[in-house]
């Protein structure tokens, strides 16, 4: 009975602990005057437009509502924030409740209006002297720029921001990390060259009995590799879109001697150069001195020269009659996937250099009942970034 | 711009970063037969790999071509291009030998040790040389008749008949073979025939029941009831000589003389010259060639009979040959081998080959028109191939 009481005692505390907190979330609302502030009320989110002209406080049986020539400031909670300002259009002067977004060295202010019009303002901090945004890029950039001065790694990055209330939100979060995490560096747009050291495996698939010796082995074949790259942040966070193009010279020369006397003999030739293209998501762990990243994504292959020829070697009495058959046996197009680590110094300044270890398979789909080769690759490359 | 030049560097570098791979290397060499180039009426550019050069010194190297077997097949034609072979390609350009309207199987070869390696086949249809006699008129084509046949022509066209009877006529002109009303006698396996133009008619001597037909102007007729009781089981010639046609064999003359009507026969000959196989006639004097390949020399009234040569190359089945000038081509159904033996000097030469030779399909007819000569050989169960030889571009041979 004791252990069923204690056990009815804590869903019962575990129930009122959730009432209580669901009660009090809608409840995180302020309003201010000149004169005062109340807090604890429950202010209802209409949506940004009508956010801007009125604030609806709901009173538990009634609702009221502040115009902002009544208030000077309110928030829904801790994160959304409107400031009544005077607001100019061609003909009028009215009052607004304007979204504060960002709140940083300088406050940026967000406005939907009537019609579905977009406007977004700045101050500086904690002056109420309103300065509206242009919307041309040109504009806003300058602008933003001239108030950031102190930031050079920022500034660099201001050609990216775009004039919506999600990309200034990382802008300036950057910028705020400029002084609280001075060791990270921005992510930017990077160009990269690459030296690669590459083995490639070649798995032949070759339609010939068993009695031939080396047949199911793999060929590795290492050869050097470049790769042109170009990495782009995505959302200016750790992601990257890292793309270029590889170019690869590989081959290989193998025998396939029989073990019973009589038996015809084999020599498997490729050479195979190719281009590819990798599509990689990369995440990087940005630091200022090495950072570190994890790649993965597919890769499309074209080959620029492709050939291949088994040469046959038939061996009757004193003779020896040799064909060589001329076939692709790596595919012309190829898809693979592709994944790969590496570490990146100097991530921040202008000219860095990285190195990483990639994998590549470019699995053939078709050719079943034909002689043909699975192609991967395994790269260790050096480069450098700009 | 000096990334554009570190680009370049880095390609540059991969791109002779590891040379071409090559098939290993073996104590022979691996040959790869490239597909001939210039293939026109004047010949044809047999071009050849080395992909590697072996371990093994060559002794000689080129190509080997046939167009009705295999390359390596005894017999084929031979090419030879040089004796010590090196990596990379050969190439000659053959103006002989290639027979238009034929294909040609060809692989490259070279021989090293008692050994022979021979290169992929690769194939061609010829559109002749320059310096070939022959050319293929028509190919496979469909003829009825069956056991042997026998042949002769007037001035304009070639006659065939055929021991069952039936008879073809081909227009060299038209380049058209067609049928003709049959022999008029139901034959077999033992009708021997011998046949000859005289006057531009041809008569026909036959064992069955030794009447003598004229065939003429398309039609035949009964000349001659038979006389001539002997008729051996053994091939006969036929030929014209001061106004009188012959049936030589080798043991025997059986004549027909238009003016009166009559044959006559002259048996026994003094000597057994031994099986016959072909013969001609130039001018006057008949030669005739016999299963040991000896040339015997004989003239009007055919008793007497002198050794002329021996043949130099190969006889197998029925022989073949014409007469140009004073030199006599001879050849024979079952084998490549053709010469020409100048009767004035006696001497042989080799020429190019008769490129129908069969030796599962002996029968074989031939005849001369305007100075080319015609051969038809059975290419493929009652198929036949008409080859035209003309003499005059081998003329080089022996001027």
């Amino acid at each position: 009975m004791t252990r069923i009481m204690n056990y009815r005692g804590r869903l019962l505390c575990f129930v009122l602990i959730y009432l209580i907190s669901s009660s009090l979330s809608g409840q995180k609302g302020y309003i201010s005057t000149a004169e005062k502030t109340n807090y604890g009320l429950k202010i209802i989110d209409q949506g940004e437009r009508k956010n801007s002209e009125f604030c609806k406080v709901d009173n538990g049986n009634k609702f009221s509502d502040y115009s902002p020539d009544e208030l000077a400031e309110y928030g829904i909670n801790e994160k959304q924030v409107y400031r009544s300002f005077p607001i100019k259009g061609i003909d009028y002067e009215k009052r607004y409740f304007l979204e504060l977004i960002i709140k940083s060295k300088i406050d940026i202010y967000f406005l939907r209006q009537e019609g579905g019009t977009i406007r977004y303002f700045l101050t500086e901090h904690d002056s109420s002297t309103l300065v509206e945004i242009p919307r041309a890029k040109e504009g806003y950039t300058a602008l933003i720029g001239k108030y950031l001065q102190d930031c050079d790694k920022v500034t660099d990055n201001i050609q990216h921001i775009r004039l919506n209330k999600k990309s200034l939100a990382r802008f300036f979060n950057n910028y705020e990390n400029c002084f609280n995490r001075p060791d990270r560096p921005l992510p930017k747009i990077k160009y990269g060259l690459i030296l690669s050291f590459t083995e490639s495996i070649l798995s032949p698939v070759l339609m010939m009995n068993e009695n031939y010796l080396s047949k199911n082995d793999r060929i590795y074949s290492p050869n050097i590799s470049f790769e042109a790259s170009l990495d782009i942040p995505i959302f200016e966070g750790n992601l990257s879109l890292h793309s270029g193009l590889d170019l690869n010279k590989t081959g290989t020369s193998k025998s396939y001697i029989s073990y019973i006397s009589g038996e015809t003999d084999y020599d498997m030739v490729i050479n195979y150069t190719s281009v590819s293209l990798p599509v990689l998501l990369r995440y990087t762990w940005l630091r200022k001195g090495i950072s570190s990243y994890l790649e993965g994504g597919t890769a499309y292959l074209r080959a620029l020269k492709n050939e291949g020829q088994i040469y046959t070697y038939s061996y009757s009495g004193n003779n020896v009659f040799t064909s060589s058959d001329d076939t692709h046996l790596i595919c012309n197009n190829l898809i693979g996937f592709t994944a790969g680590t590496g570490i990146i110094s100097g991530y921040g300044s202008r000219y860095s250099w990285f190195a990483e270890i990639r994998s590549s398979i470019f699995p053939t789909l078709k050719l079943r009942d034909q002689n043909h080769v699975n192609l991967s690759n395994i790269t260790f490359g050096i480069g450098f970034l700009f | 711009m000096k990334y554009r030049s570190l680009i370049l560097v880095f390609i540059l570098l991969v791109l002779s970063g590891c040379e071409n791979y090559a098939p290993e290397e073996r104590n022979f060499p691996i040959l790869k037969t490239l597909t001939p180039v210039d293939v026109d009426s004047s010949g044809a550019t047999f071009m050849a790999e080395v992909v590697r050069k072996g371990t093994m010194e060559m002794t000689s190297y080129g190509f080997l071509l046939n167009n009705s077997g295999e390359p390596e097949d005894q017999g084929a034609f031979k090419v030879i291009v040089g004796d010590k072979i090196e990596a990379g390609d050969y190439k000659v350009r053959l103006d002989h030998a290639l027979v238009s309207g034929y294909e040609y199987k060809i692989r490259a070869f070279a021989t090293f040790n008692g050994s022979t390696v021979y290169g992929d086949v690769v194939k061609i249809q010829s559109m002749g040389s320059s310096k070939c006699p022959w050319s293929v008129r028509l190919n496979d084509i469909s003829l009825e008749g069956w056991f042997k046949s026998v042949s002769s022509s007037t001035d304009e066209k070639g006659l065939i008949v055929f021991q069952s009877s039936h008879a073809y006529e081909y227009d060299p002109e038209r380049n058209e073979i067609n049928a003709i009303s049959n022999f008029p006698l139901t034959g077999n396996s033992g009708t021997l025939f011998a046949c000859a133009n005289l006057n531009n008619s041809i008569y026909f001597l036959q064992n069955i029941n030794k009447q003598v037909y004229e065939f003429d102007n398309g039609a035949w007729s009964l000349v001659a009831n038979g006389q001539n009781n002997l008729w051996y089981n053994t091939p006969y010639i036929g030929i014209s000589s001061n106004g009188i046609v012959y049936a030589l064999s080798s043991i025997e003359a059986v004549s027909f003389d238009p003016s009166t009507n009559s044959t006559s026969q002259w048996y026994p000959l003094p000597m057994d010259i031994g099986g016959l196989m072909g013969g001609c006639q130039l001018n006057d004097i008949s030669y005739i060639i016999t299963t040991s390949k000896e040339i015997w020399r004989t003239e009007y009234p055919f008793t007497n009979r002198v050794l002329a040569g021996t043949y130099p190359g190969k006889l197998i089945g029925k022989a073949f040959a014409f007469v140009s000038g004073s030199k006599i081509f001879i050849g024979s159904a079952g084998s490549k081998d053709v010469w020409v033996w100048d009767t004035a000097t006696k001497i042989w030469s080799e020429i190019d080959q008769f490129p129908a030779a069969s030796v599962t399909w002996s029968d074989i007819f031939s005849f001369t028109v305007k100075s080319k000569f015609y051969v038809g050989i059975k290419s493929n169960g009652s198929n036949y191939t008409i080859l035209r030889f003309d003499p005059s571009k081998i003329e080089s041979h022996w001027d």
